[in-house]
């Protein structure tokens, strides 16, 4: 329980004492990681916790899970790592500081209460805490791209979870229960069940930004300010996608019809988003789009688990989902200590830039590593299933897109790595970021690198 | 016996050596050139501990788990110590080399790092025990050898840099996807003597034949076989030390050992042989021993002259794998070490003219010999060996694929050897020829700053004449115990058994 009151708790100090937010907000995310750690490795999983003795049908429950704990912990490195970034970049701005770290204390408690709740009811107010904290964050720097995307942003998720509300409420029509649990014995396939799940699925795939409801999305990561899109690329998306993984396979709600058809747009996004990030000009753009990408992956899944009931498909997901969360975040930090030098993202600008900050370069190209999905990376791993389960089962087309899509993400990364390692085109003596702009990403990045080898820890550990 | 930690401490010493480089200021010269240097001995002692044991028959071999019954398995075989001690002594002298050659140049923190990254690259596919780690090796070449290649940051590296990258992860991508091809059909992946796939000949012979052009196309890339090639003579803009490298140990001879995994290892000998695919792969390699040499007929750029020979001398390799028969393996072994000898003395002695009085083209190098005649002198060794000439290391290498072109009943493979042998001489006898006997047209001057009574540097003096001493050695004592050529026949003895 306390896992979900924590960051509320850091929330609220951080709001009374908005000129101490760096003592306080870093503490907050310290304890935070802390008692992640420690109800993940420490205490009995998989537990229930039912508040105030109210269980199933009408009570709230909690479902502690290893799959939760996981994303858990990914959300709170990330956190963690991005705190501590932010701490540093708005060092000079209180205001905005207190602003930020009470936002991501919001959003930290809204993932945390949709990695671990169990009901749809429950995951709708996570839903809810996820998506406005989110908005509020991407509008943290009121410029006018950013205010415009953030518009739209808005937009996109209150129709999403609108969706999804109705979905839940004609769920309960039917049949009178919230819990995860309960709704997947009682479950027949019916016309309104049929319905509910499709305005689930489908408010939870626009939040998501899988192609070709991914319009919203470059927009709002590429605008927002470095941590808060390392937040945004890395977690937001994890926690629908969490949501509809769970829906899918918990619930028993997924249907193979649907699955082919997520498959598809998940396969034909890699490619759509690829070539579109080879053609950006501006770095956070190619990093925006290259998480579309990756979602594209994510989807895969569905399609995937049609003829291979086996876990590998799963569990090849799982892997990517955390190296992507890892990753991204780490390398939208590089991308903030790289534009440092600069103030300007453009590639042109951007020549030579390994020159003043090399640390930021390499924790890029370390992230970039993995989300090209090359060993020993994380993202190495997931790919290895996916292609695996792909080629056992002899279908090519989902192998071609792996390896297309592989290929081209080599293209898009290589791109602004082979600017950076240019000569600078001027001599200008420009100022190096702070050490403390620099170290997170590199965390974040290694640990995307250095869990490749713990890979069958992961699994282990995730099959509880 | 077996042990478990060695093979991983030779990875890790590497990598150590790497990872703490890069934290190093770069004024810190001599806390550098002691880590590089320690780095350097410790591996070339562990390899020898290890050579030694293997001759006592002990086994070397490290494993983990990393995902659903794939390992990571580094294993120190025959074979394996073949590519591994010619790595780490290579590595030593290049890194004297590579010191002596960036003195005073900028970025000395960002390049020793990669560059030991590269060498733990190098390694690690040498003692690689199945399809998975070799992968993961030879990926992390591409990655560790990009930024050295790129190292100078001019316009010109960049591009080369991209063409490097272009080539590599294509050739990357066709590994991976073999592997997890065959993976999904034999769900095995451990190397072993005379190979493992037999079992499979009956029920996937046809996807055996398409996985093996999967795999020599993944290889060939980096082998540089030709129309795979184009990466090669680009990457020359990288330094010296880099390219010595690159065409020595680290970037093609992965290449060409790759494919004696694979036809050794994986197929087998005898299967590659039934499924007809050692006539391919010796066709192709003829194709470009030939082609590579008569490119560098016209190569006025010395380096650019080295880089076609080096397309054309690593097919020697492939070609005495695609010979049925022990003397064409063991011409084609033996080839891997000779010719990494050979080729790292000549780049030494290029980096040398270059770096001393700027001259890098064939047709500037009149009269050099009298102002560096020991840089000369360890490059007509070089060069008289990629010739063949007796008694020195190409020679046997020569030998020993004639020798096995006969017993496999393929005259006309003769015909090659001899044609490119004469190619050889055209277009080497003529830099000889020019260093001695030219009359010299231009005034030198050096600059850089040596010793005056020392013709360069001497920690560049030093490594192309220990490399040269080893040519001459290794053609004279071919038939010592401990020679490269014994070795090479104690392996041939466990791949036919």
């Amino acid at each position: 329980m306390s896992l979900v009151l924590t960051p509320l708790y850091f929330a609220l100090m951080v709001f009374l004492w908005p000129k101490r937010a760096n003592v306080v907000a870093l503490l907050g995310l310290g304890v935070q990681f802390g008692l992640t750690l420690y109800t993940a490795f420490w205490t009995p999983l998989p537990r229930r916790i039912t508040l105030g003795d109210w269980g199933a049908p009408l009570g709230i429950e909690l479902w502690l899970s290893p799959l939760s704990l996981l994303f858990c912990l990914l959300s709170s490195a990330v956190f963690l790592g991005v705190g501590l970034y932010a701490n540093t970049a708005y060092k000079n701005n209180h205001k905005e500081r207190s602003r930020f770290f009470v936002l991501a204390f919001f959003l930290s408690l809204g993932l945390t209460l949709l990695f671990v709740s169990d009901d749809v009811f429950n995951l709708y107010v996570a839903l809810e805490i996820v998506g406005l904290s989110a908005i509020g964050l991407s509008a943290l720097r009121p410029t006018k791209e950013a205010l415009r995307a953030s518009l739209t942003y808005l937009f996109t998720t209150l129709v999403g979870s609108g969706a999804y509300l109705l979905g839940v409420a004609l769920l309960y029509g039917e049949y009178g229960v919230l819990s995860l649990d309960l709704l997947s014995k009682a479950l027949i396939s019916s016309p309104t069940s049929n319905i509910a799940f499709g305005l689930m699925a489908a408010g939870l795939i626009l939040k998501t930004a899988l192609f070709p409801l991914h319009f919203w999305l470059p927009k709002a990561h590429a605008n927002a300010t470095s941590p808060v899109s390392a937040l945004l690329s890395g977690l937001v998306i994890k926690g629908s996608f969490f949501l509809l993984y769970r829906l899918w396979f918990d619930g028993g709600l997924g249907n193979e019809t649907l699955g082919h058809g997520l498959g598809i747009l998940g396969g034909v996004g890699v490619l759509y988003a690829s070539v579109l990030a080879l053609l950006q000009t501006k770095l956070k753009r190619i990093i925006a789009y290259s998480t579309v990408a990756q979602i594209g992956y994510l989807f895969l899944v569905f399609g995937l688990v049609k003829f291979d009931d086996s876990l590998v498909p799963r569990e090849g997901i799982l892997l990517l989902a955390l190296a992507h969360g890892l990753a991204k975040a780490g390398m939208f930090l590089a991308a903030g200590a790289l534009v440092y030098v600069h103030k300007k993202d453009d590639l042109v600008t951007l020549q030579g830039v390994g020159s003043y900050a090399p640390l930021s370069v390499f924790s890029f190209g370390i992230a970039a590593v993995s989300i090209m999905g090359l060993p020993p990376s994380l993202g190495f791993f997931g790919k290895w299933l996916l292609l695996l389960s792909a080629f056992e089962h002899r279908e090519m087309i989902v192998a071609g897109v792996f390896i297309a899509g592989g290929v081209l993400s080599a293209g898009y990364m290589f791109r602004p790595l082979s600017v950076f390692f240019a000569k600078p085109t001027h001599t200008l003596s420009l100022q190096r970021p702070p050490l403390w702009l620099e170290l997170p990403a590199l965390g974040l990045s290694l640990g995307a690198l250095a869990l490749g080898f713990f890979t069958s820890h992961i699994l282990d550990y995730a099959h509880g | 016996m077996v042990n478990t930690f060695l093979p991983l401490v030779l990875v890790l010493v590497s990598l150590g050596v790497g990872v703490s480089i890069f934290f190093l200021k770069e004024e810190a010269f001599k806390t550098r050139t002691t880590l590089n240097l320690s780095g350097a001995i410790i591996k070339l002692l562990l390899i020898s501990v290890m050579l030694l044991g293997v001759i006592e028959g002990r086994h070397y071999h490290f494993e983990a788990t990393l995902v659903h019954g794939v390992k990571f398995v580094l294993r120190a075989d025959a074979l394996a110590l073949l590519f591994g001690s010619l790595s780490a002594l290579l590595w030593l002298l290049t890194t004297v080399y590579a010191i002596g050659y960036l003195e005073n140049s900028p970025n000395r923190s960002r390049f020793f790092g990669f560059f030991s990254l590269c060498v733990m690259s190098s390694v690690g596919i040498a003692l690689s025990g199945n399809l998975f780690t070799f992968f993961i090796f030879y990926e992390l070449l591409t990655l560790t050898t990009y930024p050295l290649v790129i190292h100078r940051q001019s316009e010109e590296s960049i591009k080369a840099g991209k063409i490097y990258l272009l080539y590599t992860i294509g050739g990357g991508v066709l590994l991976l996807v073999a592997t997890v091809w065959l993976y999904s059909i034999t769900g095995a992946m451990d190397f072993a003597y005379g190979g493992y796939l037999e079992a499979f000949e009956q029920t996937h012979a046809l996807e055996l034949y398409i996985l093996f052009f999967l795999f020599l196309g993944a290889f060939g890339v980096k082998a540089a076989l030709v129309g795979l090639h184009g990466w090669l003579p680009r990457a020359m803009v990288a330094p010296a030390p880099v390219s010595a490298l690159l065409h020595a140990v680290a970037v093609v001879k992965a290449g060409a050992f790759g494919v004696v995994r694979l036809v050794y290892d994986v197929y087998g000998i005898t299967l590659s042989y039934a499924l007809h695919l050692l006539a391919p792969l010796m066709v192709l390699s003829c194709a470009t021993i030939l082609f590579g040499s008569i490119i560098a007929l016209f190569q006025d750029d010395l380096k650019k002259r080295l880089a076609y020979s080096t397309v054309s001398q690593v097919s020697y390799i492939l070609l005495g794998v695609s010979l049925f028969g022990p003397l064409g393996t063991i011409g084609g072994l033996v080839h891997l070490v000779n010719q990494g000898l050979m080729k790292i003395t000549l780049f030494f002695c290029a980096g040398n003219f270059a770096e001393t009085y700027n001259i890098k083209k064939v047709s500037q190098m009149a009269g050099l010999g009298a102002k560096m005649p020991l840089t000369s002198f360890a490059f007509t060794v070089g060069a008289l060996g990629m010739i063949g000439l007796p008694p020195l290391a190409g020679f046997v290498s020569k030998w020993y694929l004639g020798l096995g072109a006969i017993e496999a009943g393929f005259g006309w493979v003769l015909g090659v050897l001899v044609a490119s042998s004469l190619l050889n001489a055209a277009y080497f006898l003529p830099v000889v020829y020019t260093l001695w006997f030219a009359k010299s047209t231009e005034s030198f001057v050096p600059h850089i700053a040596f010793h005056p009574r020392a013709e360069t540097r001497l920690l560049l003096l030093v490594p192309p004449l220990l490399t040269a001493v080893l040519v001459v050695g290794l053609g004279l004592f071919a038939s010592h115990d401990l020679s490269a050529l014994s070795w090479v026949r104690l392996i041939t003895r466990l791949e036919y058994q």
